[in-house]
């Protein structure tokens, strides 16, 4: 099963690197788009999708961290309100993206005014994965051993501190594990993005801007312009490499926390 | 945090008494330091623990001893009050532990678990180094004077016989260390705040042998500064370091306090048969 899958992603990769790999060059990452993305480079498009990213996890993160420690550590495990945070949860991690899009649009551009920004953008992309990261930040903490917080409790620790001092540094290999998937989940993102973020590939000047995400970008390409995929592979092949970067990236530090902060320090 | 006078005799039997309900035991030499006063433990509708009254005087081990089951260990967590972390759990009677009512609704729980060390059956130190492990519950009682931490470190490790062992490594993982010195490390983590009571639930009985001696040998150093309240199912143990003993047991799915007094009336001259039957390993 597991050959499988790897032979799965490496046909996939082959793919992309075989139709992709000619357009990788140095204009494409710092030159704009030109005769509508076929020529040219991405680098409005780079800037646009990191700060819509950034936007996301700046507000998921807080958020979604407060709701972990809210289900994990302050509800009881079977209390009514419990439960029903973790199924409206479940359910909303299954919701399609296109849905999350409307929502956006209809919320943030429209109600609260934003317009097609890359605000809006990122915080729909915000309400798709907080779902993910809460569960996972949640599963985290639960599965910080019982001994711990009997060992703190009875050191008269407060229920503050515990969860401060002592479950979330135990817990960060599984918030990172959950920020990975969130932060993958974002960036691959398209049908969200198309209703709340705008497809505009200009550089954008302010969070206000509207801004086109890598992953529009390739739809874009690839659905809309004739004589576009040269182009579309080789961003394709950028979003693969971004999120094998930020991956190993994500591993490198949890090791690194994990081995240094947390045991040693 | 004033130390009352110590009591004890050399072979410590003055040090602790345990008054019983029913006639057994002896009489304490003053007022008790630990004094339970018909304690009841309820999880939910299920009573685990009956009536149970104990008198500890301010030094000394006591050695709780009893098939599973007999509420040893619950009444330990009753006296720091760990059972507020089981919702079901319903504690009734009176525990006074020094000046404070342990039971009452307005003591303030955590400087009550300042005052009651706890070491557990199994290791527990934090996944942090050992200078972290033992200067966190410092500061989480707002000690922040790193020259002060670095003190009462050394002298906590010094105490459990740690210090030449792992004084070199104290920014290294406390989890890489073997089994008997992290219940070293967790029992020099309880003395970095110097409490008055150390309740041990049954501190030896998840290390090898040897690590089981060391421990043992570091409880009885222990036993002229510091209230201890120890579960063992050893009884070799209990007979060996205890000053008092206590016997619990099971009857009617609940436990009971059976006897108790100074170990060496408890485990040569038993006065209920139960405690003969136990101790003769006829029973339990």
């Amino acid at each position: 099963m597991a050959l499988v899958l790897l032979v799965f992603f490496a046909g996939l990769l082959g793919h992309l690197l075989w139709h992709g790999a000619a357009g990788l060059s140095w204009e494409l990452f710092t030159a704009p788009p030109r005769h509508a993305g076929r020529d040219g480079g991405i680098a409005p498009i780079l800037v646009s999708t990191g700060l819509i990213l950034g936007v996301c996890m700046v507000t998921a993160l807080p958020f979604g961290l407060g709701t972990a420690v809210l289900l994990a550590e302050v509800t009881q495990r079977r209390s009514w309100t419990g439960e029903f945070v973790r199924r409206s949860l479940d359910t909303l991690a299954g919701v399609p993206s296109i849905v999350f899009g409307l929502f956006g649009n209809a919320f943030f551009c429209v109600t609260l005014g934003l317009g097609f920004s890359i605000m809006s953008g990122g915080l729909t992309l915000a309400c798709m994965v907080l779902p993910i990261l809460i569960r996972t930040a949640e599963e985290g903490l639960r599965a910080v051993p019982r001994e711990y917080r009997l060992a703190a409790a009875a050191l008269g620790f407060s229920h503050a501190s515990t969860v401060c001092q002592l479950l979330l540094p135990a817990a960060v290999p599984a918030l990172l594990a959950g920020f990975i998937l969130g932060l993958g989940r974002a960036m691959a993102e398209t049908a969200a993005l198309i209703f709340t973020s705008g497809y505009v590939d200009r550089m954008p000047a302010s969070l206000w801007d509207s801004g086109r995400a890598l992953s529009i970008h390739i739809y874009d390409l690839s659905m809309h312009v004739p004589g576009g995929d040269g182009r579309a592979y080789a961003s394709a092949l950028v979003l693969i490499g971004l999120l094998l970067v930020i991956n190993a990236g994500a591993m490198w530090a949890g090791r690194r926390l994990t081995a240094q902060w947390i045991l040693v320090a | 945090m004033k130390r009352s006078p110590v009591t004890a005799t050399p072979d410590g039997d003055t040090a602790v008494n345990a008054s019983a309900p029913a006639g057994a035991a002896a009489a304490p030499t003053g007022a008790p330091f630990l004094a339970l006063r018909r304690v009841n433990v309820f999880y939910g509708a299920r009573q685990a623990l009956a009536d149970v009254s104990l008198s500890i005087d301010r030094v000394g081990i006591t050695a709780l001893v009893g098939p599973s089951g007999s509420g040893k260990t619950t009444l330990l967590t009753c006296v720091n009050r760990l059972t507020d972390l089981i919702p079901s759990c319903r504690v009734t009677g009176a525990i006074r532990c020094g000046d404070l009512d342990v039971l009452s609704p307005d003591t303030d729980v955590l400087r009550l678990r300042r005052r009651i060390g706890m070491i557990f059956q199994k290791p527990n130190p934090f996944p942090f180094s050992i200078r972290r492990n033992l200067a966190c519950p410092l500061r989480e009682h707002g000690v922040t004077d790193p020259r002060l931490i670095d003190a009462r470190l050394e002298s906590a490790l010094r105490q459990v016989g740690l210090w030449d062992e792992v004084s070199d490594r104290l920014d290294t993982a406390a989890l890489a260390l073997s089994g008997g010195q992290q219940q070293r490390l967790c029992i020099a983590r309880a003395l970095m705040l110097s409490p008055d009571v150390l309740l041990m639930d049954e501190p030896c009985s998840a290390l090898d042998p040897m690590s089981s001696g060391w421990v043992e040998d570091l409880i009885t150093a222990l036993r002229r500064q510091y209230t201890i309240v120890i579960v063992t199912h050893n009884l070799a143990q209990a007979r060996r370091i205890a000053d008092h003993a206590a016997l619990f047991w099971v009857r009617d799915g609940v436990g009971r306090l059976i006897e108790h007094g100074p170990a060496a009336q408890l485990f040569d001259h038993p006065r209920h048969e139960l405690t003969a039957a136990y101790i003769n390993g006829v029973r339990g």
